[in-house]
């Protein structure tokens, strides 16, 4: 596993969050999954809008392992069930942090949107 | 997907995707790869379910998932060991585009500066490349329409067209037609000229400079050259007037402005006979024969004739002026009016192997033409502000770097200050991050004015060096306003804005 950001940090100063990495984090808040589960779960939440390629997907996990968003689990799928060399992730606390964070900032600003009309949920 | 899946997938795919992912750095390829190409594999069988289109649109996707994905990932496997040796060689490369160095240098300095700057500036998925890349952009689009606004760009002589065929009489002898022009000069009722001096600098970098002079003459009135050279474009002239007050010569120079009475001719012309190639002294030589001015008006058996070219349309004799004393001189003179109409030397610079310069003199002359009596005498212009009487070019550059980094040191405290104060606030560091991301944005632009400049024809060099500082200042003060803008409603930075 990527050695991971052992400081603690204040999720706040990582906001914004790259549209990638929000999806990815979303994908892992119910429980860990490999990456090919979470390009599929990124496509299907956005309905499409957001399509990752494996060099998006994999570049972001790594740069997530390294900030400690994500870890990696020790979990290895039984071989008839999965492909035993898949890898599973999982959130950090710290990454449920961030995630939490920036959905709050992303709140505040569909509020702020709703107070200037800009903004009306169907 | 399992073994056996994998084992079942399309070969082809596979085989071109795992090539495909050799392009990433090797530690993230040996990390991922096999997950990768499960991905991939799992969603190209997908995609191939949905018919041809389906697929190329899938392909159209990973392809360009490569691309941007590569390049980031050679970013990131950087340690910050590589990024500050990249910004130290960048720096000692920029420092050595100050100085006079290959265009390949500037261009390899400044990007190597940018790419370590925006390297340290690009953090963790930060989403600002697209501000760098609009600096960039601004940068060349700036630096190319200043290039063609301002006209930067050297006009060079068009070369002699047509091959260099013999003469058409073969009779005529280099010697011969030596004494044809000299005899044409000796025997002039009045002559006058005006030219361009085209030197031509291979260091072994290009650069062209472009003076000008010109010559007016009445046999028994009067004489007068002048000669006006420049750093370079766009700076004030310098002048350099000869000329005969009855019996008196005398002379002026910009840099020394005062009338002054020389011995006789022949000294006051040798003043301005290096700088000018020897324009004060080619044609003057031949008209005020004996006077031993010149090299021309010498032993017509060193002439030797080349053959003949056109040049600028009319028919011409090449002769070579060779003394066998290791340099020599093409002289273009007109087969008609037996007048000089070029005159192109090379000197080859011993200290730096391959270096020489190009001299090519280029004349306009008119014989026996009116001669407007004021064009005889010369009247020295107003001094010029005292800045540039005495600061010489060497000076005027330490000032103007001077100016670029008080600005440059300014900046950095504005930033530095406003930055703090968030600090303060926040009791967190925020302020390197932007502040770099900022620099890095100006010197993108810097560096794509370079190149904008470059693409307009510019010849970037040591007399472009000021330009370029400017623009760097000027691309970085842009590059802290836009990032300023950028930032500004950012709850991140809202303490510092």
């Amino acid at each position: 596993m990527a050695a991971a950001k052992t400081a603690p940090q204040d999720p706040e100063a990582e906001l914004p969050l790259s549209p990638a990495v929000f999806n990815i984090l979303l994908a892992l808040a119910d429980g860990e999954k490999h990456g090919y589960a979470i390009m599929q779960e990124v496509e299907e939440a956005t309905e499409g809008r957001t399509r990752l390629g494996p060099g998006t997907l994999y570049g972001s996990l790594d740069r997530m392992l390294k900030a400690g968003y994500i870890t990696e689990s020790d979990r290895r799928p039984a071989a008839d069930a999965d492909d035993e060399r898949r890898r599973y992730y999982r959130l950090s606390s710290f990454g449920r942090r961030v995630l939490q964070a920036e959905v709050a900032r992303l709140a505040q600003a569909v509020s702020h949107a709703r107070l200037k009309k800009i903004f009306t949920p169907t | 997907m399992n073994r056996d899946s994998q084992a079942g997938a399309p070969r082809l795919p596979a085989i071109v995707y795992r090539a495909v992912l050799r392009l990433y750095p090797g530690a993230f390829r040996r990390r991922y790869q096999d997950e990768m190409l499960d991905a991939f594999l799992q969603e190209w069988t997908a995609a191939r379910e949905k018919g041809v289109v389906g697929a190329a649109i899938y392909v159209a996707h990973v392809g360009w998932d490569v691309v941007r994905t590569v390049p980031s990932e050679w970013l990131a496997a950087f340690s910050r060991t590589a990024v500050l040796a990249i910004l130290a060689v960048g720096l000692g490369l920029t420092y050595c585009s100050i100085g006079s160095t290959p265009l390949v240098f500037k261009v390899l300095g400044c990007a190597a500066l940018s790419g370590a700057i925006g390297l340290r500036a690009v953090g963790f998925d930060d989403r600002r490349w697209r501000t760098h890349l609009r600096m960039l952009g601004f940068g060349l689009v700036a630096g190319f329409l200043l290039a063609t606004a301002v006209d930067l760009k050297p006009r060079l002589a068009s070369p002699p067209t047509g091959p260099l065929v013999p003469a058409t009489d073969p009779a005529l002898t280099g010697p011969e037609i030596h004494r044809r022009m000299a005899a044409v000069y000796r025997e002039a009722n009045s002559y006058a000229d005006t030219g361009e001096i085209q030197t031509t600098f291979r260091l072994p970098f290009r650069r062209t400079s472009i003076k000008t002079f010109s010559t007016a003459f009445v046999r028994g009135r009067g004489f007068r050259f002048e000669f006006k050279d420049q750093f370079q474009r766009l700076d004030p002239w310098n002048e350099y007037a000869v000329w005969l007050d009855g019996a008196a010569a005398r002379s002026w120079w910009t840099i020394e402005p005062q009338v002054v009475t020389r011995k006789d001719l022949a000294y006051a012309l040798a003043g301005p006979a290096g700088i000018s190639s020897n324009a004060s002294t080619n044609v003057p030589g031949l008209l005020f024969p004996g006077s031993r001015i010149g090299l021309f008006d010498g032993d017509a058996r060193y002439f030797e004739l080349l053959g003949m070219e056109r040049v600028d349309g009319s028919e011409t004799y090449k002769l070579r002026y060779d003394r066998k004393l290791g340099w020599s001189y093409d002289l273009w003179v007109d087969a008609h009016t037996y007048l000089i109409a070029r005159v192109a030397t090379r000197h080859v610079l011993s200290w730096a192997p391959g270096a020489s310069t190009d001299e090519l003199l280029i004349y306009h002359p008119r014989l026996n033409g009116p001669v407007d009596p004021a064009a005889l005498m010369f009247q020295p212009g107003p001094a010029r502000p005292i800045l540039w009487r005495t600061l010489e070019s060497g000076q005027m550059y330490v000032l103007l770097f001077g100016i670029g980094v008080s600005l440059v040191v300014t900046l950095l405290n504005f930033a530095h200050r406003r930055a703090l104060r968030g600090t303060l606030r926040r009791k967190k560091e925020v302020w390197l991050g932007p502040l770099t991301r900022r620099f890095a944005a100006g010197h993108l632009g810097a560096f794509g004015a370079s190149v904008g400049l470059w693409l307009g024809g510019v010849e970037l060099d040591l007399a472009m060096t000021n330009w370029l500082l400017a623009l760097f200042m000027m691309q970085g003060g842009f590059g802290l306003y836009v990032m300023h803008r950028r930032t500004r409603g950012h709850a991140r930075f809202a303490a510092v804005a």
